[in-house]
């Protein structure tokens, strides 16, 4: 048996920390990231703040390199640092503030409380052992069980991410997966210990159409069996259009537009969640044109002077470049940070 | 050679068999186990215990290897012969067919010294290359994953260390010693010979840390140390593997230098180094005092260079 880790204080029995039953599941205010490399600091995360409650699935969506997934590695507390750093902000699970917490603290709480899903199974999960062993070692790392009872639990959830034939594919490899059995495989592990909060970073996006459709439901039923809250990461409005709750809408490492994915696709309050809208497809704008979004996202080195987006937005204005709009409420229960994010709402119902 | 690819199996035949899972949808899924499970579980390691098996390379390697550490297990299976009864009025015999490989100066059968020759040999080539290789698993560990400070202290002491000539090295620290065993002997050679595996196992490391799977097992609560001995090293152990079964070959030719150059073991101990350096002066009028301690040599050492090869092409298939 090797070392105990996690799941316990070293004095042994109960999780010390605070937790407040009452408090928002997952609340992230005024979150900050940098990366500080040779050629300079990027500000890959500037003033995020959202909120997640149980049985909720949050959607973060923009470009690569909007810091969509590096606002959830710094939630998760698994950025490489240096060069990585949160500089500013809190992420409450529960009340307890996960940034102030000890290293010991916060790794205990992973897996436990918090897990991750990650875009490309096969590369997260380790190719020399068979799936059964890695979802049974997360038991074995976190409460000690048995091997022989590991393995039990490591069948029961194969069975539960629906995996055919769970008993007999618990020795396989990943690479004798499909990508689809991967990713059921990695959600498996991510949900052994019964996390609260589940984080899919583009879990679908290495996946063909119709996988991605069955990975999405497995996701969203063991949603309503667990409760858990569910922040997804990605940049298909499809997705999201299908399972979201409610939108953050990243450009360039600050949210420009947070609220329920209904209003947001009906009515987008920011010049960019109207471009990324008017940008895809839709069956019935048959024969009209789509309208791409000028320009290309900033490079976070040199990050535009006042609202990120100005150099790319077709409504800016002369303040656009001096000053910085803050998030601000729109409407009940939706923010935009824009100077005009009334007339772009105006700009009517889609 | 680092071989960052080890670390991704579905080289070869399992490419295929991963697409044709991947064309099947699930629901199909069922009727695949049988066919995965008919192939075996193909992990890098049993994928590469495949091909070991079948390689000419590989089993001609460890034929030689077994026979030579049989050899030096229980020298009694080969020969009756007492390697220290020495009669000196056979001094410098002959081969016969009673003494296959004559006597030595003193008068011993030359055969049974062979024999018993290879226990020495043998066992500093093993001792130092373990010792040399956990040193190097232990520091390239702590250099290659905690990056910043711990790195750059182990890399510019591993950097200066390598500066120093193994063998010029050895001979300066060992003619210092009074007394000079197995114990000495590999001590010294351990300390100057671990900085190549340190420098592998460190950049395998660096590679390895990067993959998804490590960020995956730490978003999943796993502690630096689980990280470090269940994901990264079966992933990075690879290039050690192979460098360290070339590297027994070679620190049995180096302890057989030491001791022709008169720094190495001393006598009574028997090696195939001293019995060459015995022979140094008589290879005109004994050619045999060198032919079959260098024989035995060369034969031991070719077997550990042909294993690390063999280790390699079924390790790293790309790399042939």
């Amino acid at each position: 048996m090797s070392v105990m880790e996690g799941g316990q204080s070293p004095e042994g029995g109960v999780f010390p920390l605070d937790y407040d039953p009452t408090a928002p599941l997952l609340e992230i205010e005024d979150l900050h990231v940098e990366f500080r490399t040779r050629d300079g600091v990027v500000q890959a995360n500037s003033g995020i703040s959202y909120t997640l409650r149980e049985e909720e699935t949050l959607a973060i969506v923009g470009e690569s390199g909007s810091g969509k997934t590096v606002s959830a590695q710094a939630v998760m507390g698994i950025i490489d640092s240096p060069p990585g750093f949160v500089t500013k902000g809190a992420a409450r699970l529960r009340g307890v503030d996960m940034f102030s917490l000890p290293d010991h603290e916060r790794r205990a709480m992973r897996g436990e409380r918090i897990a991750m899903i990650f875009q490309d199974a096969l590369t997260a999960l380790n190719p020399v052992f068979p799936v059964g062993w890695q979802i049974a070692e997360t038991f074995r790392a976190h409460r000690g069980t048995t091997k022989r009872e590991a393995r039990k639990h490591a069948i029961e959830l194969l069975d539960r991410v629906r995996i055919p034939g769970a008993k007999e594919r618990i020795d396989a490899y990943p690479h004798e997966f499909s990508g689809g059995m991967r990713q059921r495989a990695m959600i498996a592990m991510s949900l052994a210990l019964d996390p609260e909060v589940l984080i899919a970073d583009e879990p679908t996006t290495a996946l063909d159409v119709t996988v991605q459709a069955q990975i999405m439901r497995l996701l969203q039923d063991l949603q309503d069996e667990t409760k858990m809250g569910l922040i997804l990461i990605t940049h298909d409005l499809a997705v999201i259009a299908e399972v979201a709750d409610r939108a953050l809408v990243m450009y360039a490492g600050k949210g420009v537009e947070q609220g329920s994915v209904k209003e947001i696709f009906r009515n987008p309050g920011h010049p960019y969640t109207l471009g990324l809208l008017q940008s895809i497809a839709r069956p019935e704008q048959k024969g009209g044109k789509l309208i791409p979004i000028v320009g290309s996202p900033p490079d976070l080195l040199r990050v535009p002077s006042g609202c990120p987006f100005h150099p790319r937005c077709p409504y800016r204005k002369d303040v656009c470049s001096e000053v910085e709009p803050p998030m601000t409420d729109t409407r009940p229960g939706r923010a935009s940070a824009c100077h005009f994010a009334e007339e772009v709402l105006s700009l009517g119902k889609r | 050679m680092f071989c960052t690819q080890c670390s991704t199996p579905g080289s070869g035949m399992s490419d295929f068999r991963d697409a044709g899972v991947q064309l099947s949808d699930d629901a199909s899924d069922l009727a695949e186990i049988d066919e995965t499970q008919g192939v075996g579980g193909a992990s890098l390691w049993s994928d590469a215990w495949k091909e070991l098996r079948s390689s000419p390379v590989f089993l001609v390697s460890l034929g030689i290897i077994i026979l030579i550490s049989v050899m030096a297990i229980a020298p009694g299976l080969f020969t009756n012969a007492d390697p220290r009864a020495c009669d000196l009025s056979n001094s410098l015999g002959r081969p016969s067919a009673e003494h296959w490989f004559g006597f030595d100066l003193q008068g011993c059968d030359y055969y049974a010294r062979t024999i018993y020759g290879a226990r020495i040999s043998v066992s500093i080539g093993l001792t130092v290359t373990i010792f040399a290789g956990l040193l190097a698993v232990v520091m390239g560990s702590l250099a290659g994953y905690y990056a910043g400070a711990t790195d750059s202290v182990i890399a510019r002491l591993t950097d200066i260390w390598f500066a120093i000539p193994t063998i010029l090295g050895a001979i300066v620290i060992l003619s210092l010693l009074g007394t000079r065993g197995f114990f000495q002997v590999s001590f010294v050679l351990v300390i100057l010979g671990w900085p190549t595996m340190l420098r592998l196992y460190r950049s395998s490391v660096l590679s390895v840390k990067e993959q998804d799977y490590i960020e995956a097992a730490r978003a999943l609560g796993a502690s630096d140390f689980r990280i470090l001995s269940k994901h990264i090293l079966p992933n990075a152990i690879a290039p050690v593997l192979i460098y360290a079964a070339i590297t027994v070959g070679v620190i049995i030719s180096a302890e057989a230098a030491l001791s022709f150059l008169g720094v190495g073991l001393q006598l009574p101990a028997i090696s195939w180094g001293l019995m060459i350096s015995g022979a140094q002066t008589r290879i005109l009028s004994a050619p045999h005092l060198l032919l079959f301690p260098g024989l035995f040599l060369s034969v031991t050492v070719f077997g550990f260079i042909l294993m690390g090869d063999s280790l390699r092409d079924a390790l790293d298939p790309k790399s042939r």
